[in-house]
Formats: structure tokens, C-alpha cells, sequence
């Protein structure tokens, strides 16, 4: 039983947690119950204010639920996060404005106080998220796009089984989110780490992933667990095919019910 | 060299103008020096009593600019304190803001009578006017750190002194520098009305003495000096900014 736990990536049982407002108790997430196995990309999909972010910081060890618990590879988060198994890109890009891209991305490195092939593990990071010749330029010199790769860049530079992403690209505009669907989609395909994405755009999930989540209103519930039986490498014309509409389509009706149409 | 002209020519036009009139305003309506001097006036005297107002003015400076020192020392010091302890910043820094509120140059005859009329006085006059809003204002930055910043240093285990530097310090670095800019003017300021209370030399010295002497041309050379000396520490200061904070997007109120 053990093992077989512990050969996900993540693993949530029973989460359930609640947080005080205003003297009532509000019920943000209940009976969450997901695995995520290795190498694979799932993304969670809810309606705005669903408790999508409560999520997040529980399965990134940032916040303890009131109930269940995960388990990152058979390990508590806490160990997890000890071991750098778990790399964060936040909705926001939150690089640190006074340090350059490089440093951005070396930031984790200097915390932990890794030295060894500092260099040469930030330049295979820039190169594979498409940032070369921008390394010494600042946060306010960059566009919303290139912060974001930054932010990936700086979450994969300690080489983390895990990436999980809260609603990373919800504050770029349409194009540049589409263009930096394309380029996770690669980036994943080409370092292969088990991926939670939390969003709540549906084109992205449904690119993106190997399974979406589906969950409900507040307090979050699993609705749905759909399979998005796609090839990969994922490609933009993917997104003219029936299959793919098909996938959209489904997950839209989640959303908007019919009578509502 | 255009662009030099439309910047800085109408200011410079506007000076001429007021100091034209001045003259001529002196000249024609004949007003006695005692009352207000002509700008040829004040000039000469400025330029042949160069050597006290300078050397005034540099013993001003002197005690401004160490208090200046000491005073932000502290109120920085105290600061990262604060953020370390939640006790001591919830008994403390209550009053620290209504301190900051209260005119503190009211204070200066009492520290005649502490530190006599040399120099310390007049230094912790100085700093006394820059350790509040240096207190203030860094306790505000140092806090002002984006939350999600904040995760991604307890993600990586980051030890307090890491947040410290690497986070917290430089955040509130915009909101120092606004406290900086604040209390450099405020120190010079500090340091003449604590001369002005008591002291033998500096700037508000010479303006104490020239007062009595109804000596008015002198009066307002040492308020040229004292003017220049506030001038040109702010814009040091104001410089420094600038050099500092070349990746802040915008400047902190």
C-alpha cells in the first residue's frame, strides 16, 4: 500500500480544509482526492474564488489543511520541500526587481547554498526557456512574457521532481498566453517533471495536460476527472481538431449548463 | 545643448526677474539696509565674509551630517528589529508614530542644558529629527514584501538573515531613501535651531549674532549658506537614490 502510494508524484487523500471571515467559518476545499503520477501533466480546472489557490499553497506544503494530507512521492510536503522536490511558479512572476534575469533564476541556488555547476545549470535553464542574450537585463526591462520564463527558469533551477504552477499565465494577455502554452508544453515534454497546473482558462488545460481536474464551486469539490487523450508533442494546429474542440466542448458544458445558453 | 535651454532657461529667467525687481524695488523706494539689503548688497557681504560663513557652514554640515548618521542608524537598526520581534514592535512602535508627529525641535534649549554648547547637542538634535522617519518608514518597507515572495523563501527553507538581505531589506529600500530625502533637509534644519539655541559657531550662530547686531545683509548671507548646504546634502542624497534604486519602477510617496 505504501509503495504503491509512493509511486505518484502527488498524492491528495481527504483533503479538506476552512478559514475564518468575517466570524463564519467558510468551507474553502472538501473530500479532494487526486494522483498524479510521474511525468505527467495534470491541471486543475474551477470557477474563480472556488478555493483553487487554498489548494495550491496546501499541496505545496505552504498552508497545513485541517484534514488528510499529501504525500510527494511517498513523502511528507515538508520533506519534500527539504529535498527541493517541489518547484513554484505563483500567479504572479514575483521576480526580485533589483536582480537581473540570471540572478532571478540563481536565487533558489544561493538560498539552498548549492554551488556546484551554478553557471553552466542557469545557462541550460535560460537556453531552454528562450531568454539568451536577456540575462543581465532587469525585471522592469522585460516584457510579461519573458518575466514568465524567468519565473519557470528560476522554478526548474533545482532540478524539482514537481512543478506546480497557481494560475501562471493568468495575468499575460491572450497571445502571449498562447505562445507560453506552446512553450510549457515543450518545456515539459523536454524535462519531463509531473506537472500541477492550476488554471482557469480551459483552451490552456485542455493543451496542456494529461488529465484535468475539474472542480466545483466553493467549497471545491471534485466534479470531474477527464482524460485528455491527446498526442504530444502537442502542437498549435492541435487546436483545429475535432478531438480537441470535442475536450473544450466538454469541459465548457461543466461550466455553463445548456439551459443557460 | 537645446534641450538644456527649455529645461533649465525659465527657472533661471524667473531668478533673474525676482532679483532684478528686488534691486530695483531697494533702490527706488530707498529702504534702509537694516530692513531689507539689496541682492548687490548681500553679495559683497557674502563675498567678503566668505571665509566665517564657509567655515560656519562646514561645522553645520558636520552636525548635520552625523546626526544624520546616527539618527537613521538607530531608527533602521530599530526596525529590523521590530519585523524580528512582534513584542517589541507592538509595545514600541505605537509611539514611535506619534512621536514622529510631535515638533521635536521644541526639544533643543533642554539639550543645551544636557550637552552644553558644543557639538553633541546639536548632533542628537539632528538625530533625533531623522530617527523617526527613518524608524517609520523602514518598518513599513521592510514589511511591504509581496506575500508570494515570501512563500518562495519558506519553500526553500530560507533562514531569517537570507529573508533579511535578500528580501526584505531591498524591498524596503524605496521607502528608506524616502525617509532619507525627508531627514536630510530635516538634520540641517535640527542642527541651526539647536544653534540658534545655544552655540559658539555654525551657520544659525552667525544668524543668532547678526540678529543682535541688526547686521541684515550678513542675516541673509548665512541664510544663502545654510540654503546651499540643504540644497546640496539633499541632492547627494537624492543622487544616491537615483543610482541605488535604477531598477524601481516607480518612487515611493
Amino acid at each position: 500500500m505504501d509503495y504503491a502510494r509512493g509511486a505518484y508524484a502527488l498524492s491528495a487523500s481527504d483533503l479538506f480544509h476552512s478559514y475564518r471571515s468575517n466570524d463564519k467559518k467558510i468551507d474553502a476545499i472538501k473530500n479532494i482526492n487526486f494522483n498524479i503520477k510521474n511525468n505527467e501533466f495534470v491541471s486543475i480546472i474551477g470557477p474563480s474564488g472556488c478555493g483553487k489557490s487554498t489548494l495550491f499553497r496546501i499541496v505545496g506544503g505552504l498552508l497545513e489543511p485541517n484534514k488528510g494530507e499529501i504525500r510527494c512521492f511517498g513523502l511528507s510536503t515538508h520533506e519534500a520541500l527539504q529535498k527541493n522536490m517541489i518547484g513554484f511558479v505563483f500567479q504572479n512572476p514575483v521576480l526580485l526587481p533589483w536582480r537581473n534575469v540570471k540572478k532571478n533564476i540563481a536565487l533558489p541556488l544561493e538560498i539552498i547554498g548549492n554551488n556546484s555547476a551554478f553557471d553552466k545549470r542557469i545557462e541550460q535553464l535560460i537556453s531552454l526557456v528562450g531568454l539568451q542574450g536577456f540575462e543581465g537585463f532587469i525585471p522592469k526591462e522585460l516584457s510579461g512574457g519573458m518575466r514568465s520564463r524567468v519565473s519557470i527558469a528560476r522554478a526548474l533551477v533545482t532540478n524539482p521532481k514537481i512543478l506546480l504552477m497557481d494560475e501562471a499565465f493568468g495575468s499575460l494577455d491572450e497571445l502571449t498566453r498562447e505562445r507560453m502554452n506552446i512553450e510549457l508544453g515543450r518545456i515539459f515534454e523536454e524535462t519531463q517533471k509531473s506537472v500541477l497546473f492550476i488554471t482557469h482558462s480551459i483552451a490552456e488545460a485542455v493543451f496542456l495536460s494529461d488529465r484535468t481536474i475539474v472542480l466545483s464551486k466553493r467549497p471545491a469539490t471534485i466534479q470531474e476527472i477527464i482524460e485528455i487523450d491527446l498526442p504530444r508533442p502537442r502542437k498549435i494546429k492541435l487546436k483545429t481538431e475535432k478531438r480537441y474542440i470535442d475536450l473544450t466542448q466538454h469541459l465548457r458544458d461543466r461550466f455553463i449548463p445548456e439551459a443557460e445558453l | 545643448m537645446k534641450k538644456y535651454i527649455i529645461n533649465w532657461g525659465p527657472p533661471f529667467l524667473f531668478l533673474a526677474c525676482i532679483i532684478l525687481i528686488w534691486q530695483l524695488s531697494v533702490d527706488v523706494f530707498k529702504i534702509p539696509l537694516f530692513i531689507l539689503p539689496s541682492p548687490k548688497n548681500i553679495f559683497s557681504v557674502f563675498l567678503s565674509k566668505w571665509n566665517l560663513l564657509f567655515s560656519d557652514l562646514g561645522i553645520t554640515m558636520l552636525e548635520s551630517i552625523l546626526g544624520f548618521m546616527v539618527g537613521n542608524l538607530f531608527g533602521i537598526g530599530m526596525a529590523v528589529l521590530f519585523v524580528h520581534s512582534k513584542f517589541s514592535e507592538r509595545s514600541i512602535f505605537p509611539f514611535m508614530i506619534a512621536l514622529k508627529a510631535i515638533p521635536l525641535v521644541a526639544f533643543a534649549p533642554l539639550l543645551i542644558l544636557w550637552f552644553g554648547y558644543g557639538l553633541v547637542g546639536k548632533i542628537v538634535m539632528a538625530a533625533l529629527i531623522c530617527f523617526f522617519p527613518a524608524i517609520v518608514n523602514t518598518t513599513v518597507g521592510l514589511k511591504a514584501v509581496d506575500p508570494e515572495a515570501m512563500d518562495l523563501m519558506r519553500a526553500l527553507f530560507a533562514t531569517r538573515k537570507q529573508v533579511l538581505f535578500k528580501l526584505r531589506f531591498p524591498s524596503a529600500l524605496p521607502y528608506i531613501f524616502s525617509a532619507l530625502k525627508i531627514s536630510s533637509t530635516l538634520s540641517v534644519v535640527g542642527a541651526i535651531v539647536a544653534e540658534l539655541s545655544g552655540a559658539q559657531q555654525g551657520i544659525g550662530y552667525t544668524i543668532l549674532q547678526a540678529s543682535y547686531q541688526i547686521d541684515t545683509p550678513l542675516l541673509f548671507s548665512a541664510i544663502i549658506m545654510a540654503s546651499i548646504g540643504g540644497i546640496l546634502f539633499f541632492g547627494l542624497i537624492a543622487l544616491t537614490e537615483k543610482k541605488v534604486l535604477y531598477w524601481h519602477e516607480g518612487l515611493v510617496g
